[in-house]
């Protein structure tokens, strides 16, 4: 252990822990014991205190005996004169000082000083405080992450596309340093966490700059321009425990071993390093997260609390390169080595920079080359199934004119047609290969892609144009993608572009008659007709006693995972997560109870669950991870269920937040009367079935009636009151039980008709 | 221009560097600002016709941040009696091994 480390990591915990209790003080002298603090949209209170106290501070007097707690955990500074051992002391001022951060930023929530406004900043997708003015964090960065996106990364989490995340700290030898540092973290799909500064100049500014988007929808997450902001990296961490690990609040043995076993987290120090950065480097290695700095540093190289190395130095000049650009590149690698992330890049041949972390770029009109789909033109992708030898592997072709012919700005119809081949391939395969496209395409920088089959809406970006990118790149990334990730379905794949007018027409007639064979052969498929169903066990890496159950006719909880798609998922790897399920002697078809389900039930959830009831919410409903798109749960006054989608920050009637009730439905928990499920679930003859079915829906979330408004309107029609969806109330009316009450007795909605649900 | 470093020993972080440097800036003889939180220092440059180097350390000492010898101030140090936080705690598991010092790094 180094005593240099020791000695500042401690000081810096004195330092930070003093700031914190004055500036408490402070605020409960000025503002009072009883004001409420809470970071914005979480149900975990001060996620970090609540995790490693188990105290769910709500008001500035909570956050008395936490920073109590702090000062106990203090030790004095390392004698100079004698070397004594200094790990325990070091690790302890480390939780002091997170415990510290976590308090000041609580206060500063009090005064309004938090998310950190940044005049001119615009953050990509959507933000953690709506009720901030404006749009995109209007001129503030992020602030803490809410649990509405957590969940959101939740299955890119625990299925691997999101291997971990990097808190980075402080501010790159150069603007060109930072961003490619971002850009290979990026590239790696690694999520990324901003904070600090040197000298005034925090990473966040550099990016800025470069004119680089940062937001949720980038991976990239400006936290603060100072250390103290990097709290919310812990605070995310400690939530992943508590929402995937079915942990509890206090369980702070627990939640660092989780961390440590999990989340494969690292902080990167850029610049010189001050007390308070030695401090919470300390707090973060209590959670197993390694820190690498570019600067001199003593380093701590045995294993230990972490699993590799503790602090490595890597002097930014020193690394071997040609360049600084070469130097970026090794430290990202270095960083990587040392937390044990496993990465997994897929090279694809185009000349722009390609990873996950880009699939939510957003292309605007005033930097788009050219467009296709949309207001103006048409696009659509269409994958089909065909003979071994109708397919020539790697053959790209594009039939019409190129973008070169398309004015800047302009847009052409375009239809993408991939042809696949492979011994294990199937025709149900093909909407599941063909999904993909999607994020396959979305992945490529400066090329943005929304929507589907013939709704498909595609921009490329001018830097991407300049770059070379063109439409046979479409081509290079779905060929190299499939072979990637499906290569144990797919043999052989060729793609064609069409852009000539009269071949996108005929191309087009023959996908949407694909498109109407399946839907027509989707909705014919039942439960009853298959004789195995598959489990899920994706999410057992973070919610180890939870397992899903995918039929026809349920998709998976995270709305992730249909039946298809885990049937395709066995075939490329036949001991992954889906397995299947046979589903044995019928028990119970109104409820869904099947012998072989319960068995694997019991196998799965390691004796935890011994019963699944697939059609029922009030008798043995089937657990949840924290992944869910929505969360349905019983309303007894009403006779009925409300369902509250994760996109919905607002109050139910059910008296909690959609954040404090996934504490309810998530990790692994079989509780009657509350279930997590996939959106498309609702729509599914068999939702609920055993208690009245849709019929039993008394209000949903806004969100859900519209973006789910033709799908739901066919479901009201198949349950016989083609009203049903206006019937059903949402929380622009009733956000209490008594409200809710009122305005199904106006409204007439037939559950209250209905047979008592219990 | 004339420059001057002060050692700011409260200036222990990187939002202080912040407070600093927006406070001095603030003042038109003020030209240019270097903290460095890791080093306790600043360096100033400033119009000593507009600003003396008192002053800039008045300016400083009234906002939390007096000019020191660079040492932090009030922090507990350890003294004859040991370490009195493992009192505070009681048993501790934490607490590091004796054989630790044998271990390199």
């Amino acid at each position: 252990m180094s005593r240099y480390i020791a000695t500042r990591a401690i000081r810096g915990a004195n330092l930070i822990v003093q700031e914190a209790q004055a500036l408490l003080d402070k605020a409960l002298a000025e503002k009072g014991p009883q004001t409420p603090v809470a970071f914005p949209n979480t149900a975990y209170y001060l996620p970090l205190i609540n995790g490693l106290l188990g105290q769910e501070v709500s008001t500035l007097e909570g956050l008395v005996p936490v920073m109590a707690r702090a000062q106990e955990l203090l030790h004095p500074l390392p004698a100079s004169h004698r070397w004594t051992p200094y790990l325990g002391e070091t690790l302890d001022s480390g939780i002091a000082t997170l415990l510290a951060e976590e308090t000041i930023m609580a206060v500063r929530y009090v005064y309004g000083e938090q998310p950190e406004r940044m005049p001119g900043f615009h953050l990509a997708g959507s933000f953690t405080s709506p009720d901030e003015p404006g749009k995109n964090g209007a001129g503030h960065l992020n602030g803490p992450i809410d649990d509405v996106q957590l969940r959101a990364w939740g299955i890119q989490l625990v299925d691997g596309r999101m291997p971990g995340f990097a808190a980075i700290v402080g501010c790159a030898k150069s603007n060109e340093v930072a961003v490619k540092i971002v850009r290979e973290l990026q590239r790696r799909n690694i999520l990324i966490f901003l904070a600090g500064n040197v000298n005034g100049r925090s990473i966040i500014h550099q990016l800025q700059e470069e004119g680089v988007e940062m937001g949720y929808d980038t991976y990239i997450v400006p936290f603060g321009t100072d250390t103290i902001s990097a709290i919310y990296a812990l605070g995310f961490a400690t939530r992943s425990a508590l929402t995937f690990g079915g942990l509890k609040g206090g369980q702070a043995r627990e939640v660092l071993l989780y961390n440590r076993a999990r989340v494969f987290a690292f902080v990167l120090a850029l610049g010189e390093v001050d007390d308070l950065k030695y401090a919470t480097a300390a707090g973060a290695i209590s959670y197993g997260f390694p820190v690498i700095a570019d600067t001199i540093i003593p380093q701590i190289l045995p294993t230990g609390v972490t699993q590799y190395e503790h602090v490595i130095s890597m002097p930014f000049d020193q690394i071997p390169g040609a360049n600084d650009l070469e130097r970026a590149e090794k430290l990202v690698q270095k960083c990587i080595e040392v937390r044990g992330v496993k990465v997994r890049v897929t090279e694809v041949p185009i000349p722009v920079p390609y990873g996950s972390a880009f699939e939510g770029e957003v292309v605007r009109k005033n930097d788009m080359r050219v467009e296709f789909g949309g207001k103006y033109s048409r696009a659509f992708e269409y994958l089909r199934m065909a003979g071994w030898d109708e397919v020539e592997d790697g053959k790209i072709q594009v039939v019409g004119p190129d973008i070169s012919t398309v004015p800047e700005q302009g847009h052409m119809d375009m239809g993408i047609v991939v042809d696949v081949a492979g011994r294990k391939m199937q025709k149900d395969f093909e909407p599941v290969l063909e999904r993909q496209i999607h994020y396959f395409v979305n992945g490529a920088s400066g090329v943005q892609h929304i929507g589907q089959r013939d709704i498909a809406w595609i921009r490329i970006s001018k830097a991407a144009a300049e770059k070379g990118f063109n439409l046979r790149h479409f081509g290079d990334i779905l060929h190299a993608r499939l072979h990637a990730d499906f290569g144990a379905i797919v043999d052989k794949a060729q793609v064609t572009i069409y852009t000539d007018p009269p071949k996108v027409a005929e191309w087009l007639e023959r996908a949407r008659a694909a498109y109407n064979e399946r839907n027509v052969r989707m909705a014919g498929m039942k439960d009853e007709d298959v004789p195995e169903f598959y489990t899920c066990t994706l999410c057992q890496s973070f919610a180890p006693t939870h397992v899903c159950i995918v039929s026809p006719e349920r998709v998976g909880l995270c709305g992730a995972y249909s039946f298809l798609d885990c049937k395709a998922s066995y075939e490329i790897n036949p001991t992954g997560p889906n397995q299947p399920i046979v589903k044995g002697r019928l028990i119970d078809p109104e409820k869904g109870y099947w012998e072989g389900l319960n068995a694997v039930a019991v196998k799965n959830s390691q004796g935890k669950v011994n019963d699944v009831a697939m059609y029922s919410i009030m008798e043995n409903p089937m657990t949840a991870c924290g992944c869910f798109e929505c969360i349905v749960m019983l309303i007894p006054e009403t006779n009925g269920v409300m369902v509250v989608s994760r996109e919905d920050t607002s109050m139910t009637p059910a008296g909690m937040t959609f954040s404090t009730l996934a504490g309810m439905a998530g990790g692994g928990l079989q509780t009657p009367g509350v279930m997590g499920v996939g959106k498309y679930f609702l729509t599914s003859p068999k939702f609920i079935k055993a208690d009245g079915g849709f019929k039993r829906v008394v209000w949903m979330s806004s969100f859900l009636k519209e973006s789910m408004a033709d799908a739901l309107k066919e479901v009201a029609e198949r349950e016989g009151v083609p009203d049903l969806v206006d019937r059903i109330a949402d929380e622009r009316v009733a956000t209490t039980v008594d409200e809710l009450s009122a305005w199904l007795e106006e409204h007439g909605h037939p559950a209250l008709m209905m047979p008592p649900i219990f | 221009m004339t420059k001057t470093v002060v050692s700011l020993p409260t200036m222990y972080a990187d939002h202080h560097v912040t407070a600093v440097r927006r406070l001095l800036l603030a003042h038109p003889g003020v030209q240019g600002v270097v903290a460095s939180s890791a080093f306790l220092q600043a360096e100033i440059e400033y119009d000593p016709g507009a600003m003396s180097s008192a002053e800039i350390r008045r300016v400083l000492a009234e906002a939390g941040y007096p000019e020191g010898d660079g040492a932090s101030p009030s922090l507990p140090r350890a003294n004859g009696r040991g370490d009195l936080a493992w009192e505070r705690l009681g048993v501790r598991v934490t607490r590091s091994h004796p054989a630790d010092p044998k271990t390199p790094g």
